[in-house]
């Protein structure tokens, strides 16, 4: 199934130098899933945290189109450097397993666990699909503009429709003291969060009255536009960050270090 | 070098104290309401008439706060008015569920909007217990951009076990709800399953090869058709129209299987006003001092009855320290026995002339509020207060217990002297008499 004996000899290795090279692989995949996973699950906490954190934040406006813009930041820089370094085109998929794994361990460790939240209102979302979808493209296009245009577009838009599955009982009606909620409303409202007010949600309130009841394919698409632009910029972010520079030390500092010039 | 290496030590040995300083770290409790600056809790919100209908709850068991709070006409400047507001409470996360709150009898899920100043208003919440514990749970009012205005705590505590709870509902399209802490949640995981599952299988597509080095050395050699051949671009192109097809599925079955559905409801209430209590004691305030070394807050003011029956001034109430008159049998039947004590002061409060107040008479009061719980509540920094003023309730009651509600609100002055020293209504003047004539 895979070739892995004629990259070796390709690159010139024995099966000593193979061994290592194993070996090598392997320390460094662990510490990018330590690094990355950390690295990404923070990211995506500062900048769209509220809107993942709380079943109650779900919405079809800001949800489908703050989420993947951020998300989609550090998945695409690590397929930069995987594909430019190695032709692997596995870098979104990494930064999208990382990041569904990460955040997973810590609502189960740090959420429900330490603080008693409930998993209905504490489940995260995944952006793995548009992950996939990048990095397919990016092996059957072989150029980062257009799995940035076609990939970055379908990642945003992809979003909301894959995620809606697993929540969508959450949005069934109930009656509450004489008015309709949707039972993710009624499981924030029934977990208090003592510095989280209702009125604190940056959800739909009904503004986009042009699109009716249609906003989320719009929020998409919109969603879809702007990761296009994520996509390509974090692309560039990534390989400038890649790449390694060596600054000449002082003869002074390398004196006080012990180095002899 | 060896001033690199001392001074590489030196560092070593302060992360390594830091670090083991750590470990005497006492465990925090209660919510911090201390910590929120004097003005907040003096003059934005009054708490009273809190009750807590239990102080003990099993797991699955209900209890009640009950109260009311009033919103003060001297609002602070520093903060925005109170447009928009949601009745809550303070617990270390959702160690009680929320059956119901009321806001002056009506629906509170929601925000309310436009709240007025000067006018009381009335609370009701139905907490149900969760998780076991001793809790310190307050209730609050959110104002936004403002921020939770505290209201007093009470410990309760939850006995059984977490395991017991449940919190059951049922929708408006007839799905039976068992407990709505794990709803779904199996559905959710199941798709995640599914996802991390196939990236899994395409990772390890990848990673089942030589990885790093040799990948780069033979991207160098210009070898890219043995990196990337026919078959990889024929399963990745696989990959993405099953990424495609699987959301395309996902997305009918959800459709299909919960056909009816509400977005997330987010309209807000509009307030209903309740009766006020009278009001019929005008206050005006001539001077207020607060004494820093004798923890005493002295205020002077005119207060003039308007109504047609004698008033017994009763109680002092800011931040939810409430000083009440212990002299007046009327006052202290107000006091709930479920009310936490160490927020009555033992010392109450003393006033110069106790006797009521008759009808159209205009008396100046010189009231006390002395304790150390100004101290212990961090309600003295008024030096660091772009705005040294001060804000309070004052009741009154009738002979037959009906109460009259005061606003009481004006600038304060700190007092540095011992508490041996005369503080009158020349305040400084005096002051600085007796420290000339010691000097003598």
């Amino acid at each position: 199934m895979f070739n892995n004996q004629q990259v070796l000899e390709a690159a010139g290795f024995n099966k000593e130098a193979a061994w290592y090279s194993m070996i090598f692989d392997i320390i460094v995949v662990m510490a990018v899933v330590l690094l990355f996973g950390g690295v990404i699950a923070l990211h995506c906490q500062l900048l769209a945290g509220d809107w993942d954190f709380f079943i109650d934040w779900r919405d079809r406006q800001y949800w489908p189109l703050v989420y993947p813009i951020v998300a989609i930041m550090f998945p695409a820089a690590l397929a930069a450097v995987f594909w430019e370094n190695f032709r692997l085109p596995i870098g979104a998929t990494v930064g999208a397993t990382l990041l569904v794994l990460s955040v997973w361990l810590m609502r189960w460790g740090a959420w429900h666990e330490f603080a008693s939240y409930p998993f209905s209102m504490i489940t995260p979302a995944q952006t793995i699909t548009g992950a996939l979808i990048l990095d397919g493209l990016l092996l059957v296009f072989r150029n980062p503009l257009a799995v940035g245009i076609l990939g970055g577009f379908l990642y945003g838009f992809v979003f909301y429709l894959v995620n809606y599955a697993p929540i969508a009982a959450y949005f069934l009606p109930v009656e509450h003291m004489g008015s309709v909620a949707s039972v993710a409303d009624m499981i924030g409202y029934s977990f208090p969060r003592s510095t989280t007010p209702e009125y604190i949600r940056i959800v739909e309130k009904g503004t986009l009255r042009t699109f009716g009841d249609t906003t989320v394919w719009y929020t998409s698409a919109f969603s879809g536009f702007i990761c296009i632009f994520m996509y390509l910029i974090w692309w560039r972010m990534g390989l400038w960050f890649a790449q390694t520079t060596f600054f000449p030390n002082h003869p002074r500092v390398k004196a006080a270090m012990g180095l002899k010039d | 070098m060896s001033k690199i290496r001392n001074l590489m030590l030196l560092c070593l040995a302060v992360t390594a104290g830091v670090a083991l300083s750590m470990f005497d770290a006492q465990p925090a409790s209660a919510h911090g309401e201390r910590s929120q600056e004097p003005y907040l809790r003096t003059r934005a919100t009054q708490w009273f008439d809190v009750t807590w209908s239990k102080t003990s709850v099993g797991v699955n068991e209900e209890l009640e706060i009950n109260g009311k709070f009033y919103l003060m006409k001297d609002w602070p400047d520093a903060i925005a008015r109170p447009d928009l507001a949601f009745v809550s409470l303070v617990a270390p996360g959702p160690v009680f569920t929320r059956n119901e709150t009321y806001l002056n009898g009506k629906p509170a899920r929601q925000s309310f909007k436009e709240l007025e100043l000067g006018k009381v208003y009335d609370y009701k919440m139905i907490i149900r217990g969760r998780v076991p514990g001793n809790w310190h749970v307050h209730p609050m009012v959110s104002v936004h951009e403002v921020g939770p205005l505290v209201g007093p705590g009470e410990w309760i505590e939850v006995t059984g076990s977490a395991d017991d709870f449940a919190l059951p509902m049922q929708t408006i399209t007839g799905e039976k709800i068992d407990n709505l802490e794990t709803y779904n949640v199996a559905t959710v995981v199941g798709w995640h399953a599914v996802w991390i599952a196939i990236a899994a299988a395409w990772l390890l597509f990848w990673l089942l090869r030589p990885l790093l080095v040799p990948r780069w050395i033979v991207l160098q050699k210009g070898r890219e058709d043995l990196l990337v051949r026919r078959t990889d671009v024929i399963v990745g192109a696989s990959i993405v129209v099953l990424a495609l097809g699987l959301t395309a599925v996902a997305h009918i079955w959800a459709t299909t299987a919960y056909p009816r559905v509400v977005p997330l409801q987010v309209g807000t209430s509009n307030h209903v006003q309740i009766k006020q209590p009278p009001q019929d004691v005008l206050i005006d305030v001539k001077r207020a001092t607060y004494d820093v070394p004798g923890r005493a807050m002295k205020v002077t003011f005119d207060a003039t009855n308007t109504g047609n029956a004698p008033l017994t001034l009763g109680e002092f109430t800011t931040a939810s320290l409430r000083f009440v008159n212990r002299a007046s049998p009327q006052a202290m039947a107000k006091i709930d026995p479920s009310y936490p004590k160490e927020l009555i002061p033992e010392r109450g409060l003393e006033l110069n002339d106790a006797s009521p107040l008759q009808p159209g008479e205009m008396r100046t009061y010189q009231m006390d509020a002395i304790d150390v719980a100004w101290e212990l509540e961090r309600l003295t920094s008024f030096l660091s207060d772009v705005d040294s003023r001060f804000g309070g309730l004052l009741f009154f009651h009738e002979s037959d217990g009906t109460r009259h509600l005061s606003e009481i609100a004006g600038p304060i002055i700190p007092v540095f002297t011992d508490s041996n020293a005369m503080v009158s209504s020349q305040g400084t003047a005096e002051t600085a008499q007796i420290g000339s004539s010691s000097r003598r």
